[in-house]
């Protein structure tokens, strides 16, 4: 387990125990983390899961598959910290993690 | 046989026999090869795992929606769901804002006031046909607002449509004349709309909003309508049905939700499992793959069945057996992946309001003695009718 902290654009930070390998909309799902929506149930096809990395932490997380990319064409005020986070699995490096989520899904 | 990659049989979601138990169907097929094959309906496919249910929902890389989602195809494609992502996303993405939790339990109040009117129309009788009185209006009438839909033309739609999904491959004339009337009414009526006052629903939507980059014809408005139908006429009423069925049955299941034992929001996932009102819909192979065991190829027809999903005892022990406390929040009556049930906020408020209120105001209701269920065929499975008994108030 390591602890990754998902932050809401005014601030709220809510810290969710996540497990190795499971995805972070998975552990953002199941701790009922707001902002984070996971329509589709981690199938990479709808675009709910939508969060910001900074480029910090990007080191720690699997890159953007080409399908990952075209996937987040369709969130909402991408940016280039853009992920979904059903993309993103958990390691032990990334105990500690800040996840900025967006203002809204849809 | 033992060593072909599928179970053979004769199953076919339309076979009026077949619906009264395709579960029977699936298990034997489980405990073969869990992949099963029919040669009806043109061929196709039917995994029998959740798992391999889940994959096919899932994996829209592989099992396309793009060629129909239904089996036999439809007369036209519905949208959005013959579509697949990144497409699919972008429509979906305007639609959702109709369907979202905050919007159903905004609507909370509204589905209580056609719940208690409904049952006020009954309850001095002392019986009923829960099917024809309580639950398929409560949809309906619930439903149509929200798409944009007058209420006034709830009858002969339902009726027409229920007609459609039931009878789909058993009177093909008789189909393609009622498809082409729905036709003309749902463009005419979008047609109609575009001159009319501004509302705040779905076909004031489909009207002003761009999708995927450009403004819908009234053709397209039909394509979006004629899906949101299936969904607002026929599926949740398959789940209140059969849960008031079943509690009526059982009335010390009854008791664990009154005395509030058994949280209503566990019984209801259960419900939505056992009875998976949606049983099957159909993806398209798109590259090779294998799926519960079986080598598929491109253009294979996969028929993913949520039925079968929701009755596998590696993820749901004894599956045939209602149980109130299971956490069943795993089913998959409402699909997975991109499709996922866009209405199943509003399926889970409207089966909340149903059955607390059939147990406050219908407290004693009884099944009439000597009724035998009846279950509708086709992608939909749901009960004919529920005649009940109760004291008249």
């Amino acid at each position: 387990m390591v602890t990754i902290s998902f932050v809401r654009p005014d601030g709220a930070r809510h810290d969710v125990d996540a497990a190795i390998g499971e995805s972070l909309m998975a552990a953002a799902v199941r701790n009922g983390v707001p902002g984070i929506e996971g329509e589709c149930g981690g199938a990479c096809a709808c675009a709910t899961c939508h969060v910001f990395l900074s480029p910090a932490w990007e080191s720690v997380a699997n890159p953007a598959s080409d399908h990952e990319l075209a996937m987040l064409d369709c969130a909402i005020g991408v940016t280039a910290e853009s992920r979904l986070a059903c993309q993103i699995a958990v390691t032990e490096a990334m105990n500690g993690l800040y996840v900025a989520t967006p203002q809204s899904q849809r | 046989m033992a060593d072909a990659p599928f179970t053979k049989t004769s199953y076919n979601h339309h076979d009026p026999d077949v619906a009264q138990d395709p579960y029977r169907i699936f298990a034997d097929v489980r405990a073969q090869c869990p992949m099963g094959r029919s040669e009806a309906l043109g061929g196709f496919y039917f995994p029998t795992t959740y798992d391999g249910v889940k994959r096919v929902f899932s994996d829209f890389r592989f099992f396309t929606s793009t060629k129909g989602s239904g089996l036999p195809d439809q007369v036209i494609r519905l949208l959005p769901v013959d579509l697949d992502p990144p497409q699919h996303t972008r429509w979906r993405r305007v639609l959702n804002r109709f369907f979202t939790r905050e919007a159903a339990d905004a609507d909370r109040p509204r589905v209580q006031g056609i719940a208690d009117t409904l049952i006020d129309s009954f309850i001095a009788k002392g019986e009923a046909d829960l099917v024809g009185e309580l639950t398929r209006p409560l949809l309906a009438m619930t439903m149509l607002p929200v798409l944009g839909i007058p209420t006034q033309h709830l009858r002969m739609l339902s009726d027409k449509l229920l007609w459609m999904v039931h009878n789909r491959t058993l009177d093909h004339e008789g189909w393609l004349q009622r498809y082409g009337e729905m036709g003309a009414f749902l463009t005419a009526m979008a047609a109609e709309r575009r001159a009319m006052p501004r509302q705040d629903d779905l076909l004031q939507c489909l009207i002003d909003e761009e999708f995927d980059g450009a403004r819908l014809t009234d053709e397209q408005c039909y394509q979006v309508l004629m899906l949101t139908l299936f969904g607002a006429l026929d599926s949740t009423s398959s789940a209140m049905s059969g849960a008031l069925y079943h509690l009526a049955l059982h009335p010390a299941d009854k008791g664990r939700l009154v005395s509030g034992e058994v949280a209503w929001a566990d019984a209801i996932e259960e419900f939505l499992r056992f009875t998976s009102p949606i049983q099957a819909l159909r993806r398209t192979v798109v590259q090779p793959t294998e799926v519960d065991r079986c080598p598929l190829a491109e253009g294979d027809v996969v028929l993913a069945l949520n039925g079968a999903a929701n009755r596998d005892p590696q993820k749901f022990p004894d599956p045939d057996t209602v149980r109130i406390e299971r956490d069943a929040r795993e089913h998959l009556s409402f699909g997975s992946g991109a499709h996922v049930c866009i209405g199943r906020h509003f399926a889970r408020v409207m089966l909340d309001v149903c059955l607390r209120t059939v147990l406050q105001r219908l407290e004693d209701y009884a099944v009439v003695p000597g009724f035998s269920p009846e279950y509708t065929p086709s992608e939909a499975r749901a009960l004919k009718s529920l005649p009940v008994t109760f004291t008249p108030a």
